[in-house]
């Protein structure tokens, strides 16, 4: 329960706004770049995840659903 | 660069000139060079006219007229005075904020990328000098205070589209794409029924990371912003789209705004509308039911 | 209403436009296009050290179908073969398993972990629907359907994003649930139960030919379903213009048949560690309930040419699965069109409360199982891609993963004999993926 109590206060910490510079809309150019999306290479990273699924007894985190396995 | 190029690699013909201080390009479908290099006379032509007729660089156009007449009435011609009615029912319908008379504001606004802001006491001053509701407009007669300057630029590059467009399009139904320093309309769909492809460039990557790329059959698309011409101090960045009503750049304006609509002025419009909303461009746009692009 | 009133801007502007360029608005054209293709493949070639190998070819191909709305439809084809670990532990006498048929046998020297071959094929289909709701809310639903011989997975999930702060924030809340089937093509094995004859469960499905699929219906006596339920609560922020992060929280919870039914365990002798003669091996049995939890944080950071992301997760469960995930990837931009991306992944679990590398014999665990996935374990990847943008709109890519499981050779839990033993084989395994990018 404690660890979810740590991410609640860092959840509201960037809600709040607090201690973030603000970045002005007409400052968004380098976020609109391809490299710097959360999943640049949605495919790659697909086949990765497919292999470390069917290794590994811990899985998920970024997303949900997306198709099950008899691999694990 | 263009924040807009058109391009295709097969089968079609470029005719490439320069009038209304752009690069300008004529994109003829197919392979017949005879019919391109008629219709890029006829395009090349056209845009020089408008230049020519409508240019405030000139001294012997209608605009020198209007802008010497020392608040005389001057009377104008037919085109002329459907320009004005357009750039009237524009100053209407976004409450002042598009107006044809803030030119003078670049008198002491000059934005090179520099830090000079020009003294609010020179703006000021100017800001008398603007106001289209100061003008006497009753078509065809228009009555200029002395002081006061038009200027066309705002809708000019993209009546010369609009009207190279309706030249050509009587002349032949070949498919073809009209591109005026990145203002373009495209005819209708490619003899292969297949779309014009028009990438939207984002000015502020390097090479040519397109942002989008849309695939054009039929109508106009415009850009308006420009990301090199602005200027900074502490930080803080001041766009080139002047606020007619302080004489000070629209703060929190998107870097470039692009919209498509059936005709290339409108897609013009919008875009230029969006910029003067600021930070509400999106919203705006958005409230407009159009398709638009949004580099901010 | 402001939105009414600038709306009439776009339909005034018309208007104006007509006597403008003197038009008769029933010839006043209209705007058209086509939305272009976006294509994603790769294919991905794993290979075990004398173990299993993968090839896997995923297609993805994505289309703007309205303004600012997507369809995207995944295909991938999995073909999988090669020996894998039935769960029995190496000893030092001879171990024979054999297929149910009979017709093949596998002889495991003393001192090896046992090893069974198999093969298998998987395919797989996922449809994505991304909408926006309005300005700032966007759903994205998602429908899947995955097929193996034996194995059967349906599911969906839908996501709601809401951009706020000017879109510098953006909140997801996102549910998914899935319906498994498995279906041993000799049938469920009985959970714990003995292995008799080695002549039961242990034996994957041969061959993937046609047949399969009939015997995945007919075969095997009745199926086992695995539900399972996700949700997640996630959070992006614009922290500057260089920086982007990402929080989420993730709850799952699985219920049904979760024991893979190919995975048995040795009984041993409590003292020798010698395996027993009878029962030898039984089949595995895990809990029919499993409540998953993953904390995920990610970022982005834009240097003035190359882009970092690191991640982290943190993941627990009701099985005493704790693990840590960390994951670096850096691109360098060698030029404009050449990009090298180094990657790194480092990944621990503690393993789950039933797993045991063999049932002492005269114990009556509730829950067991050795399957080594299972265990406690540290898995290194190291890993590399180097990208080429051919044109504008076609970009190229190889890539090259080498990963290596490392566990407890000799835990302390070893019995006699099994203190000579490798219990923990190191697992390695190399990736290669070829991928291509393009738009048509």
């Amino acid at each position: 329960m404690k660890r979810i109590v740590l991410f609640a206060a860092a959840l509201a910490a960037i809600l709040s706004g607090c201690s973030i510079e603000p970045v002005q809309p007409w400052d968004r150019d380098l976020l609109a770049e391809d490299a710097m999306q959360l999943v640049p290479h949605p495919v790659n990273e697909y086949t990765a995840d497919h292999v470390y699924f069917s290794k590994e007894a811990a899985s998920g985190g970024a997303g949900v659903g997306g198709g099950g396995c008899g691999c694990n | 660069m263009n924040p807009i190029s058109a391009e295709r690699k097969d089968n079609y013909w470029t005719v490439r000139f320069k009038a209304l201080g752009s690069p300008c390009e004529l994109l003829v479908d197919g392979d017949d060079l005879d019919l391109a290099q008629e219709l890029g006379k006829l395009a090349c032509d056209e845009a020089i006219r408008v230049e020519h007729k409508f240019s405030r660089y000139r001294s012997d156009n209608i605009v020198h007229q209007i802008n010497t007449s020392n608040g005389t009435p001057v009377e104008v011609d037919a085109e002329t005075a459907r320009l004005l009615d357009y750039a009237d029912q524009c100053f209407e319908m976004t409450s002042g904020k598009f107006d044809v008379t803030s030119g003078v504001l670049r008198a002491v606004w000059k934005f090179d990328g520099s830090d000079r802001i020009p003294d609010s006491a020179r703006i000021d001053e100017i800001l008398p000098r603007v106001g289209w509701n100061k003008v006497h407009w009753a078509s065809p007669k228009i009555v200029l205070p002395a002081g006061m300057e038009i200027d066309l630029g705002g809708i000019g590059k993209e009546y010369a589209v609009d009207k190279t467009a309706q030249i050509l399009g009587a002349q032949s139904a070949v498919s073809l794409v009209i591109n005026f320093g990145g203002d373009l309309y495209v005819s209708g769909p490619r003899a292969s029924g297949d779309a014009w492809r028009v990438g939207i460039d984002n000015p502020n990557a390097s090479g040519s990371e397109a942002l989008h790329q849309i695939q054009v059959l039929r109508g106009g698309v415009c850009t308006s912003g420009d990301a090199r011409r602005f200027l900074m101090r502490n930080g803080i960045r001041y766009g080139h789209i002047l606020d007619p009503k302080t004489g000070w750049p629209v703060r929190g304006a998107p870097r470039a705004v692009t919209v498509a609509s059936t005709t290339c002025i409108q897609a013009g419009m919008l875009a230029t509308f969006a910029m003067l909303e600021g930070a509400n461009a999106e919203k705006f746009l958005h409230e407009q039911g159009t398709r638009y692009w949004v580099i901010w | 209403m402001q939105l009414a009133a600038n709306r009439s801007v776009s339909e005034r502007l018309a208007v104006a436009t007509c006597g403008l360029l003197s038009l008769d608005s029933a010839h006043a054209g209209f705007f058209d296009y086509d939305s272009l293709l976006n294509v994603d493949a790769a294919t991905l070639f794993y290979s075990e050290k004398d173990r299993v190998q993968v090839t896997e070819p995923v297609l993805q191909v994505k289309k703007e179908i309205g303004d600012g709305e997507f369809f995207t439809l995944k295909l991938v084809y999995d073909a999988m073969s090669g020996a894998t670990p039935n769960g029995a532990v190496p000893t030092n006498t001879v171990q024979t398993f054999s297929s149910p048929s009979g017709e093949k046998t596998f002889v495991i020297q003393p001192h090896e972990l046992p090893l069974v071959e198999f093969s298998d094929a998987r395919g797989a289909i996922s449809g994505d629907w991304e909408i926006p709701h309005s300005r700032t809310l966007r759903g994205q639903y998602n429908l899947n359907y995955s097929q193996e011989t034996d194995y059967k997975s349906a599911g969906m999930s839908a996501a709601l994003s809401w951009d706020l702060n000017n879109k510098l924030t953006t909140l997801t809340a996102a549910v998914g649930t899935n319906y498994d089937q498995v279906k041993p093509r000799d049938g469920v094995p009985d959970e714990l139960g003995v292995v008799t004859a080695f002549t039961t469960t242990f034996y994957r499905p041969g061959e993937v030919e046609s047949e399969s699929e009939s015997e995945f219906e007919g075969g095997g006596g009745p199926g086992k379903i695995k539900t399972g339920f996700d949700a997640m609560l996630g959070i992006t922020q614009v922290l500057s213009r260089r920086t982007l992060m990402q929080f989420n929280y993730s709850y799952g919870r699985t219920s049904g048949y979760m024991s893979d039914p190919y995975k048995i365990v040795s009984v041993i002798d409590g003292t020798t560690g010698e395996t027993t003669t009878y029962p030898g091996y039984v089949h595995e049995k895990r809990p029919d309930s499993r409540t998953r939890n993953t904390l995920y944080w990610k970022t982005v950071y834009h240097f003035p040419s190359d882009v970092i992301h690191v991640a982290y997760r943190y993941f627990w469960d009701d099985w005493d699965v704790r693990s840590h995930t960390l994951d670096l990837t850096y691109r360098f931009n060698l030029g404009p069109r050449t990009y090298f991306e180094p990657h790194y992944r480092y990944y621990t679990q503690t393993a789950a409360k039933f797993f045991t590398y063999s049932i002492v014999f005269g114990t009556t665990p509730e829950f067991a199982s050795a399957d080594l996935r299972l265990a406690d374990f540290q898995s290194t990847t190291y890993g590399m891609r180097l990208a080429h943008r051919i044109s504008d709109d076609s970009e190229i890519g190889l890539g090259f993963d080498y990963m290596v499981q490392t566990g407890d050779k000799h835990p302390k839990e070893a019995i006699g004999v099994q203190r000579n033993e490798n219990l923990f084989s190191d697992l390695k395994a190399t990736s290669f993926i070829l991928d291509l990018k393009t738009k048509f």
